[in-house]
């Protein structure tokens, strides 16, 4: 029944739990290598063939349409923007209806290439050794035939592998794939896929503990967000040189649908509907008073995107998934640094 | 509810019983009948005896013979109605004064047919070519026609000659994108019987082209075709008695386009089912028809063709309907209406589920010299949710023959649906029916061959359903949603002749303000203006014809972002018929004929410039058949 729903939420043009925080820690002040160095992207769901980013700089120029405007003969890009990603020099936006991942340089943004091979109802990515991982929902009646793609970045060419079991986020973590096998608080395993012989090992997170967003921390060790509505939400941390779980941290019930998990430095931040969280890595207790609460005129499209990077918390309001959405930099203290109108249904902010 | 339903199973019998009797009373006295002209009656009463103060606009059959199949495109450039269409032939619906796409009711011969699953109608999974005419009905109408009747509604009527020639119709028609266009039509009435049937097919690879942010493209996995039988049978039992029967069979099966190559590739099949019984009986002042009817609705989606996987809904609908009518006097008509409704559905992600909705209406006309009034009520018992009484109440002043001023107030509503209801862990159980109050004034001139029509309306609609998420996760809906529309709307009709020319104009245009009251911004996809015009010239045996349609710009976000527009359109469409020989006209339509590149919705691109070339067979003959 879950895949019912799972279909009902796409043909809504709409996905409550789907969120992201990826983000890359490389954020420094440089020489720029293209208009879109030195800031960060953010990147619209949209349900049609929409503006899929906005760019917003250092300075704070924002910078609307930004694959139309620079690439303006290019193919548009689908719909269901899922996932942006980088390598060095590329950048890889992952279009879940279109099922297709557009390459272009992350600096400037030029097209570089549409790869539309073993790729069905695509959902995140990540990069390792020269090569694209990004898992795919397959069909969605059936979690069985849910797998990887794994694109080859010199020529494109594209392989897969099946998983056989729901595959939602992707990162790639000591020379391996780490996929969280979970989706509307269902499946409780995490998916490591070893890229030299393309075998897979599973760690067990519990019953109702269904993963929900995951980082590894500057400490090496791996911690996962899980929630289930019958359960309280836990962090677990995972030991990943022996690929087991080290120990778990419960929410207070309170803290129900926590989620977003980001790690910056050695806190680690969350939230739990419109407000954001905040514990040291390694406290035994998770504090109810959150940093930072803000108001929503969003039903249902708020707190749609976090991420926290250089002390600054980065919040994005879908709305009504029908109009333009906001994006929000908060300070530690909870004051807003800035506010950005974006384009429909922002769900992630990616740092250039 | 049992109650309810015993005491109208115990009505139904009782009404069956006394017209049983009274047939047997007249047996007797049937006088020798004579040869008498062609009646023609439609099933539709109320459309007809009810709807006096609002607009009605009348298809004929040779308008719908003008115009594709498709019942979208039939009504897109001779109404003022505007319709989202996600492609030619793709899923289309309906925005009737600006409301949206489960306020439009369709009614066959009668009877609502808006989906009990969705509440609405796919305007192009209806062939045009099964009907003898098809009406539009301006304004509020759930007093006469339940459910959805709110911006207006659509009717598709077949007509029972009696003493009726036996006429056939073929009509075969071919053109750009592989499309055929096929429809056979046959009746034959005497002064017992008069029978009738059609056969209609439409298929097309409707693989066009068009340009896409300057690139050309082709309109990818839009194949679709449609059949469907309609058929009537009318027995004159005698002079007081008359039973009908009316039935229709439709199957479909469309591609979904693609909006970007790589998409999957899905496809939706319909299969629909109407029949209908009717028995009137005429006892001097007394007119009462009984009525049963059996509605089937079934479709299947395939979310990827390569695969066998669909998921699928269905719904069954048992109608049981009584109407007493008592002619007080030429000018003053009543009328009791019983309607027992029961409806069992399912799908992939709603279990069964059973509702029975009964319906009691009282319905009155009153002619007094110049001034004319239609009152009526119409109140529902349900166990589903709960039904506010509904009223109509509409008057009308002839100030001259070339004036006439109508008013009309009415409440209406649109319920709950299946998946409102029922959709598995998100249905709402305890949701009320969407209401409207609706105000509208209306002028008509008329002089000489000049007919002018203005109306202004006001339509204030609330607990408007929509499907927002939960605290707990899935969307579930709600009776949340404020919209008020208002505007105007008016309709020209023009006929000229000299020497051997005439000429016939035809003009609608609308101009509606829809707006959230939580927002203060207008609908989504509900544009400011909306037009069409028709203008026929005929020189002997040639016809030619000009069919022009504009739609104005709409948003596509609900904040009304001027940079996130439809654009509007004009378009054309030009035609020529020539009449060769006595029973047959030959045609030929361009479509689109200034090549314009345009959306209805956002990303889904229609045709440029293409070409249908048609044949009209009529023939007939008055010999006697049996």
């Amino acid at each position: 029944m879950k895949q019912f729903f799972k279909y009902f939420f796409y043909a809504f043009a709409l996905g409550l739990f789907v969120t992201s925080c990826s983000n890359d820690d490389d954020f420094t002040s440089s020489v720029p290598l293209g208009d879109y160095d030195n800031g960060y992207f953010i990147l619209h769901e949209g349900a049609g063939v929409i503006t899929p980013v906005t760019f917003v700089a250092e300075d704070g120029t924002v910078t609307s349409n930004v694959f139309e405007t620079v690439n303006p003969d290019a193919e548009p890009i689908g719909g269901y923007k899922q996932d942006l990603f980088f390598d060095d020099t590329r950048a890889f936006i992952v279009s879940g209806a279109g099922q297709t991942v557009t390459v272009v340089n992350r600096y400037t943004f030029e097209f570089i290439a549409t790869i539309a091979t073993d790729l069905q109802n695509p959902r995140y990515g990540a990069i390792h050794n020269g090569k694209a991982y990004v898992t795919n929902s397959g069909d969605f009646a059936t979690t069985d035939d849910d797998f990887v793609t794994i694109i080859d970045l010199n020529d494109y060419s594209t392989t897969t592998t099946v998983i056989g079991n729901v595959v939602d986020r992707i990162e790639a973590i000591n020379g391996k794939l780490y996929i969280t096998n979970g989706s509307y608080g269902s499946g409780n395993t995490l998916t490591i896929l070893n890229p030299s012989d393309i075998s897979t090992t599973t760690i067990d997170l519990g019953t109702g503990n269904s993963p929900n967003s995951f980082e590894q921390a500057n400490d090496g060790f791996l911690y996962v967000l899980t929630n289930n509505s019958s359960s309280n939400a836990k962090i677990i941390k995972i030991n990943v040189s022996n690929e087991s779980i080290e120990s778990t941290l419960d929410f207070p019930a309170a803290l129900g649908s926590a989620k977003h998990l980001d790690i910056d430095e050695n806190m680690a931040y969350f939230t739990n509907e419109t407000s954001v969280y905040s514990f040291t890595l390694g406290s035994t207790t998770v504090s109810e008073t959150p940093i930072l609460s803000y108001n929503s005129s969003s039903q249902y499209g708020s707190m749609y995107g976090f991420a926290v990077n250089n002390d600054t918390i980065y919040i994005c309001d879908a709305g009504d998934f029908a109009s333009a959405g906001i994006a929000y930099e908060y300070n530690m203290s909870g004051d807003v640094l800035k506010t950005t109108t974006t384009d429909v249904a922002p769900n992630s902010f990616h740092f250039n | 509810m049992k109650t309810i339903l015993k005491l109208f199973i115990g009505l139904f019998f009782v009404v069956v019983f006394f017209n049983i009797s009274m047939l047997n009373a007249q047996e007797k006295s049937i006088d020798s009948l004579q040869r008498l002209d062609e009646v023609v009656l439609h099933v539709d009463r109320l459309l007809q005896q009810f709807t006096e103060t609002q607009n009605k606009e009348v298809l004929s059959d040779s308008i719908i013979a003008k115009s594709t199949s498709l019942l979208t495109q039939l009504l897109q450039s001779n109404s003022s109605i505007y319709f989202r269409e996600n492609g030619l032939g793709m899923v289309s619906s309906a925005s009737f004064r600006g409301t949206n796409a489960q306020q439009t009711a369709v009614i066959w011969n009668g009877l609502n047919i808006n989906s009990q699953l969705n509440g609405q109608t796919d305007f192009n999974t209806i062939n045009t070519r099964n009907f003898n005419t098809i009406t539009i009905r301006h304004g509020g109408g759930s007093v006469l026609y339940g459910s959805g009747a709110i911006g207006g509604s659509i009717h598709l009527n077949d007509k029972i000659a009696f003493n009726s020639a036996f006429k056939n119709q073929l009509f075969a028609s071919a053109g750009s994108f592989d499309t055929q266009d096929l429809s056979f039509k046959s009746s034959y009435g005497n002064d017992k019987f008069g029978i009738g049937f059609s056969l209609a097919y439409t298929r097309s690879d409707n693989d066009y082209s068009y340009e896409f942010n300057g690139r050309e493209r082709t309109n990818l996995n839009g194949q679709l075709y449609n059949i469907a039988f309609s058929g009537h049978l009318g027995y004159k039992i005698n002079a007081k008695h008359t039973l009908r029967y009316y039935s229709y069979i439709y199957d479909d099966e469309r591609h979904l386009s693609l909006i970007i190559p790589t998409e999957i590739p899905t496809k939706y099949q319909n299969f629909n089912v109407r029949q209908l019984l009717e028995w009137e009986g005429r006892y001097g002042k007394w007119f009462s028809i009984l009525r049963g009817a059996y509605l089937l609705e079934k479709y299947k989606y395939f979310g990827n063709i390569e695969s066998d996987a669909f998921s699928f809904g269905e719904a069954s609908s048992f109608i049981g309907n009584y109407q007493l009518k008592y002619n007080w006097s030429q000018a003053f008509k009543l009328v009791g209406l019983a309607d027992v409704n029961y409806t069992l559905g399912e799908g992939s992600s709603i279990g069964e589920n059973s509702r029975t909705i009964s319906a009691f209406s009282l319905l009155a006309t009153h002619r007094i010299d110049k001034f004319y009034y239609e009152a009526a009520l119409r109140k529902e018992i349900t166990n589903t949710y709960k039904s506010p009484l509904l009223f109509s109440l509409g008057m009308q002043y002839k100030f001259s023959n070339t004036y006439t001023l109508n008013t009309n107030v009415s409440k209406n509503f649109r319920i709950p649906t299946y998946n409102d209801l029922y959709w598995e862990g998100s249905g709402n159980l305890n949701l009320s029916p969407e209401t409207s109050y609706q105000y509208e004034l209306g002028s008509t001139f008329a002089y000489n061959n000049l007919k002018l029509n203005v109306t202004g309306f006001y339509s204030d609609i609330k607990d408007m359903i929509r499907w927002v998420p939960s605290s707990n996760g899935p969307w579930q809906p709600i009776n949340t949603g404020h919209v008020v529309t208002y505007g105007g709307e008016s309709q020209l009709a023009y006929d000229h002749s000299f020497d051997r020319h005439k000429f016939g104009l035809n003009m609608n245009y609308a101009y509606t303000i829809s707006k959230n009251q939580d927002t203060d911004k207008q609908l989504m996809y509900v544009p400011y203006h909306k037009g069409s015009g028709t203008l026929i010239h005929t020189y002997k045996n040639v016809n030619t014809y000009w069919q022009t349609t504009y739609a104005g710009e709409v948003f596509t976000q609900s904040d009304n972002n001027p940079n996130r527009v439809v654009e509007a359109y004009w378009v054309h469409n030009f035609g020529l018929e020539y009449k060769g020989l006595k029973a047959l006209t030959l045609g030929c339509r361009i479509q689109n004929l200034l090549n314009k590149n345009y959306q209805s919705v956002a990303n889904r691109y229609m045709p440029g410039i293409h070409t249908n070339f048609y044949l009209n067979y009529n023939f007939k003959t008055h010999e006697t058949i049996f």
